[in-house]
């Protein structure tokens, strides 16, 4: 990918010694459908994300400078993310039909983007592809019995309950990860039936983040967070910038709006805004104001 | 220039325990007078009024009347760091944005100061009249909270109801009813537990509980409260204190006799 004399700082998966050079290619994001890099070493698929320096940072690398900082990220990626758009498009769904069976070499057949077809080479992607795939075999015909050749069609249910297994693979693993638990709005103080919602709103929103619009829309209706909604339409947590704010709320305005504003408000006084002032006129009305 | 002594530490921790539950921030007003505050809550049906006289301060100096602007629970913080027995001096210049507070502890030759940054605070000050109530209720101020915290959980509004022969605090809540009854002059022996009325006419006015409750933050301040009512204006609970009282006026409920 890059001339020889070029080197840069790269984080990645170890690879053997032996193995061959890696495929890097550009594929279209599963959810962005822009181009972006992705690799494939030992017939495993990688993304790589890069953190760009901007032309503004430098390595140190023992005794020289290398002008380039910034910093190469490969990480592994399950191929069938980058497949279901692609299976999408390709069966050609209409109203009347559930669309075409392909087999994989059509499948993965693009003008635009014909480093697609490296896909084809990845470890049992047979098999990934039938987890979210109606499969069908065939003789290959001309006898022998070399084989059977597969042709696969997208199936939305199937695609579904993959992805939904997906959330419930990072819910279950969120807690482990530092960085996930540190994301999510949520204090130890919470309900626990809140803290799983959270986790598992937090995961679905990962899971998202490589699937094109329709997909998140479809796996969003999936789920129902009514702890998490009723908590949020209850309080909002004060922001630092309400910390800063002081305001003279009047007695009509509404109770809820107010709270948020005064953040600082000792116990006594959160208690007495939730007294009701019905029938209470303000003191103004009994006593005249005076000029301060 | 304002230099005010105060020889114990406990009795400005009790009074902003009493004021902060109320109110935000406020203006402490200095005059030669002594210092006095005035601010309602942020739903504008409960006031709060704070005297203390000049001659609770030793010695007590303000050249020129100073409004300081002050957050309640930031003073309250600083006023947690003195001691109940040290003597505590509060210092302002004329135009100066801070208070200062030093807090001396004899015993053991400690003493530490601390700068609270004042705020400008737009206050409303209102014109309190001298009104003759037609039932004034003095009564032990323990007992008043008591009153309050019991019928707390039961209603968040009492009905009190003064005659010549006693005060009755009643409430209807979801789960039932209840109410005390205290006779006028039930305890002659004990003077600070006594109950003693002054009644013009007979009153009964509804009062939100979580509003009297609040107020008895202020019970330590005093053994004895007075409730001061006529129909249809501000109750005025009050609490004396040697050198100054801290009151406190709440509107009554309006069209709630059920």
């Amino acid at each position: 990918m890059v001339a020889t004399n070029q080197q840069r700082i790269c984080i990645g998966p170890e690879v053997p010694q032996d193995s061959k050079n890696p495929v890097t290619m550009l594929l279209p994001h599963p959810s962005s459908g822009f181009p972006s890099r992705y690799v494939i070493q030992e017939g495993q698929l990688y993304e790589m994300q890069l953190v760009d320096s901007e032309g503004l940072r430098s390595w140190f690398i023992r005794d020289t400078v290398q002008s380039d900082g910034s910093l190469y990220i490969i990480t592994p990626i399950d191929p069938l993310f980058m497949c279901i758009p692609i299976l999408d498009i390709v069966r050609q769904r209409t109203s009347e039909s559930e669309g075409l069976f392909l087999g994989l070499q059509d499948i993965f057949e693009s003008d635009q983007y014909t480093s697609l077809r490296n896909l084809v080479e990845l470890d049992k992607l047979d098999q990934h592809l039938a987890l979210v795939c109606d499969v069908r075999e065939s003789d290959s015909g001309g006898g022998g019995g070399s084989g059977k050749r597969k042709t696969f069609r997208l199936d939305n249910h199937r695609t579904l309950t993959w992805l939904k297994r997906k959330v419930q693979v990072l819910a279950d693993k969120f807690s482990s990860i530092p960085v996930l638990v540190d994301s999510i709005d949520y204090t130890e103080s919470l309900h626990e039936i809140c803290q799983t919602e959270a986790i598992t709103q937090s995961a679905l929103r990962l899971v998202s983040a490589y699937l094109s619009e329709s997909w998140a829309k479809q796996l969003a209706a999936e789920y129902q967070f009514p702890e998490l909604e009723k908590l949020e339409s209850r309080i909002q947590l004060p922001t630092l910038l309400d910390f800063g704010k002081r305001s003279a709320t009047d007695m009509d305005e509404d109770s809820k709006p107010k709270e948020i504003k005064k953040p600082k408000m000792s116990a006594g006084q959160r208690k007495l805004a939730k007294a009701s002032t019905t029938g209470m006129k303000p003191l103004s009305s009994f006593f005249a104001k005076k000029s301060a | 220039m304002l230099e005010a002594r105060l020889q114990t530490g406990s009795l400005p921790k009790k009074i902003l325990e009493a004021v902060k539950e109320l109110i935000n921030d406020a203006n402490f007003d200095c005059s030669d007078n002594g210092i006095a505050l005035q601010a309602m809550d942020n739903s504008h049906v409960a006031l709060v009024a704070l005297l203390l006289r000049h001659e609770g301060f030793e010695p007590y100096r303000c050249d020129r009347s100073l409004a300081l602007g002050v957050n309640l629970v930031s003073l309250s913080k600083i006023l947690r760091c003195a001691g109940n027995d040290d003597i505590i001096t509060i210092k302002a210049d004329d135009n100066g944005d801070v208070l200062s507070l030093t807090f001396e502890n004899a015993e053991n030759d400690r003493i530490s100061e601390y700068e609270l940054k004042l705020m400008d605070i737009d206050s409303e000050h209102l014109g309190i009249p001298d009104t003759a109530y037609d039932a004034v209720v003095q009564m032990s101020s323990n007992e008043f909270f008591r009153i309050c915290k019991d019928l707390g959980n039961i209603s968040d509004s009492v009905q009190i109801d003064v005659t010549k022969e006693g005060v009755k605090f009643s409430v209807k809540g979801e789960l039932g009813t209840g109410s005390v009854t205290l006779m006028q002059t039930a305890n002659i022996d004990k003077e600070d537990e006594a109950t003693l009325i002054e009644l013009q006419q007979n009153v009964s006015l509804n009062f939100s509980l979580k509003y009297l409750t609040n107020f008895t933050k202020a019970t330590p301040l005093s053994t004895r409260v007075s409730l001061s009512m006529s129909g249809e204006v501000p109750l005025l609970v009050e609490y004396k204190m040697e050198a100054g009282y801290i009151r406190y006026y709440l509107a009554p409920k309006i069209g709630e006799d059920n």
